[in-house]
């Protein structure tokens, strides 16, 4: 059908433009409502009931995201159609005033300039002709595309892309997100947030706004210790905390998550700590003070330009007590080590920056350390292992795999009972009175191992034994000192501080052996045994640069 | 040799060895209750808070752990405004220990801190020099360790605390 003049003098830009702002602030509502949709489905209903109800809100999301993106396509065609709405209209305008000024007409309904026949009315029926042809292709480019956006199928999968599995290496994750424009990757976190938390690629940032849309939903002992950790690491630091890792459900019940305090993805030091036995998300040990005690210390070990962060891991399934049959055994490090060495390399792929990653554990954790360096290639620069009963894969420094630079740091403080179930190197391997091989492997603290050990001493030695093995983070001790110096990457400078201490005597070991006496008599070998906590160090208390 | 006698030449040797004298005054936890906890280091934080350079944008309270057993502390964070250069931070924590130095606060001994550390009346305060990773500085302050009476355990919640406009 060809369009008459009547109809183009009808075509009001303004009008238009109207439909077009109206169409594009429907898409956003649309999309709003989307978002409440998707944060809906995170109410921790669970069972088979809930599964449905959230397939069925997920789709209804998809739709609500489609009809969106198909009002703006809409938007999108009409606005700049008004434009060239206007400028035809603007011709036709100039072209009358021609007209009137020759004395001539023009038939509306026909399209003709009348009288035809002389010069100047042929060359504005050529004019004519031609404000004619562009309104009616403007009208057809219009037609098609508000024709093409009514066509579409409503998709019957999620919108966008499909968010990778967790079994693809995290740099190919890390390649997809970063392909995603901002509204891609704002539009997966509202409604993808699940698959997206723990997702080993996906910026630290970006995983803990997920985790936390997750977490909001959440309800349970795991999910109400992990809302507390983040809440008492931000009182107690002042810092931003991130929950980086959040499977509340993960080993029965206990929960695996981690939390860091500060941003690892952009940190010049980076501390992760790995705690022991009798430690799980439930138990509260996020929201212990050893965590918010290393990242305040930290902060003054590092310039005041390097940001630093601390991770605390609970990553693993650590041995429930002392009396759980496990805790002898490496299995539980072994597994731990695995699932360590791999968010490890997850959080590699991130970093913006060049950073320092030192890894500590304590207790089991410490083996759970060995074993991801010495059997799972654990990215880490230094690593630092305090109270450790053994350090099993490992049978040397050496096998830790380090990077040049690298070193093992031990604290071991000569009270710690813990520390004389590993077998010293050469002397006694943790013989006990029926000659029973206990401990989970070598001493790091013995000599021969290949450690750098530092003063890890408590106050009132012999007073609380146990508290010897639980205070390597406490304010003001020797051993939380030394550790952040390690984590803000002067581990070098410990001598230098007086701060290093010598190793267990492989020689005195030997001999205890020989005399066939039994574990407990063990600390004769540590001559650390003969020091009182803080004393012999050669630093101040005043704020020490690099 | 017997099982008997390896024990004898053990605990020979252990109890030979001097560090494992333990003064008196180290096994004795005083007591100390939750009140009284909060009120030594509240009382120490509103004293450091007048020595601020600059205002105090939040403070908290909390009891945290001593030891592994049964004892506490009382222990807050004092949060107060960063300055535009590290070394004018620093000059101007210097300037708050002179200050607090004068009014009875001294040097912290046996206390290994990467901060500097004031104590008066058992109360530690350690300063934190300004880092990139906070938005504020801050000042930790512990109190003494106390075991509680009766062993009943403190409120471990923070609590939020109001310690007024510093002197300037």
């Amino acid at each position: 059908m060809s369009l008459r003049l009547a109809d183009i003098e009808r075509w009001d830009p303004q009008a238009v433009r109207a439909v077009a702002d109206a169409a594009a602030g429907h898409a956003e509502s649309v999309v709003a409502a989307a978002n409440v949709l998707a944060a809906v489905t995170e109410i921790g209903w669970e069972g088979a009931a809930s599964e449905r109800a959230r397939e069925v809100v997920g789709q209804t999301g998809v739709e609500l995201r489609f009809q969106a993106d198909q009002t703006l396509a809409i938007a999108g065609a009409i606005a700049p159609g008004a434009e060239r709405i206007a400028a035809i209209k603007a011709r036709l305008r100039v072209l009358e005033a021609g007209v009137r000024a020759a004395h001539l007409d023009i038939d509306r309904v026909a399209g003709v300039v009348m009288p035809a026949g002389s010069e100047t009315a042929t060359a504005l029926q050529l004019g004519l002709d031609g404000l004619i042809d562009d309104a009616e292709a403007l009208d057809a480019e219009l037609t098609r595309a508000l024709g093409q956006s009514a066509a579409a199928p409503v998709p019957r999968t999620p919108a966008g892309p499909a968010v990778p599995g967790g079994d693809r290496p995290p740099a190919e994750v890390k390649r997809w997100w970063d392909s995603q424009s901002a509204v891609q990757r704002e539009a997966l976190l509202a409604t993808r947030a699940a698959e997206l938390g723990n997702l080993d690629g996906i910026p630290v940032a970006d995983r803990d706004r997920a985790n936390r849309a997750v977490l909001a939903g959440d309800h349970g002992t795991a999910a109400d210790a992990v809302r507390e950790a983040l809440e008492l690491n931000g009182l107690r630091t002042g810092a931003g905390v991130l929950l980086l890792l959040y499977q509340p459900k993960a080993f029965g019940g206990q929960g695996r998550a981690a939390i860091a305090v500060g941003n690892p993805d952009t940190a010049a030091h980076t501390a992760v700590l790995v705690p022991g036995t009798a430690h799980n998300v439930t138990s509260g040990w996020l929201g212990e003070m050893s965590v918010s005690n290393v990242f305040n210390e930290m902060t003054v070990a590092a310039e005041p330009a390097e940001p630093v962060s601390v991770v605390a891991w609970m990553g693993y399934d650590a041995p429930d007590s002392l009396l759980d049959p496990r805790v002898a055994l490496p299995g539980l490090a072994r597994t731990g080590g695995a699932l360590l060495a791999g968010d490890l390399r997850a959080l590699a792929v991130t970093a913006q920056r060049d950073s320092h990653t030192t890894v500590v554990g304590h207790s089991y954790g410490s083996t759970t350390v060995a074993n991801a360096a010495a059997g799972f290639q654990m990215p880490a620069d230094d690593v630092v292992l305090v109270g450790c009963p053994g350090t099993d894969l490992a049978g040397t420094a050496a096998d830790f795999g380090l990077p040049r630079g690298g070193r093992v740091y031990v604290g071991s403080a000569s009270g710690d009972p813990v520390t004389y179930l590993a077998g010293i190197r050469g002397g006694s391997a943790g013989i006990d009175p029926v000659g029973v091989q206990t401990g989970l492997g070598a001493d790091p603290a013995a000599d021969g191992f290949g450690s750098t050990r530092f003063k890890a001493e408590m106050p009132g030695i012999g007073r609380q034994p146990w508290a010897d093995h639980t205070g390597y983070f406490d304010p003001g001790s020797e051993s939380l000192y030394s550790i952040v110096g390690i984590a803000a990457g002067d581990g070098a400078l410990l001598g230098e501080h007086g701060m290093t201490a010598p190793h267990r005597s492989s020689v005195v070991g030997r001999v205890a052996s020989a005399l066939g006496l039994p574990n407990w008599a063990n600390p004769i070998t540590d001559p650390e045994l003969l020091r009182p906590a803080a004393t012999g160090h050669s630093h101040t208390n005043i704020p020490e640069r690099r | 040799m017997t099982p008997a006698i390896r024990t004898l030449i053990a605990a020979m040797l252990i109890a030979a060895i001097p560090g494992c004298e333990v003064p008196m005054s180290e096994r004795e936890t005083p007591t100390l209750s939750p009140e009284q906890a909060r009120a030594q280091v509240v009382t120490a934080a509103r004293e450091i808070a007048a020595a601020l350079p600059s205002p105090v944008r939040e403070a908290w309270f909390w009891p945290g752990p001593c030891g592994d057993g049964p004892e506490f502390r009382g222990q807050m964070r004092i949060a107060y405004d960063r300055t535009a250069s590290s070394e004018v931070s620093d000059s101007q924590i210097a300037a708050v220990i002179a200050r607090l130095r004068a009014s009875g606060w001294t040097d912290a001994t046996g206390f290994r801190s990467r901060s500097a550390t004031l104590v008066k009346n058992g109360v530690h305060a350690v300063f934190r020099a300004q880092n990139a990773s906070t938005a504020t500085r801050g000042v930790e302050v512990l109190g003494g360790c106390g075991a509680p009476p009766g062993g009943a355990a403190p409120d471990s919640r923070p609590e939020r605390i109001e310690l007024g406009e510093p002197a300037g």
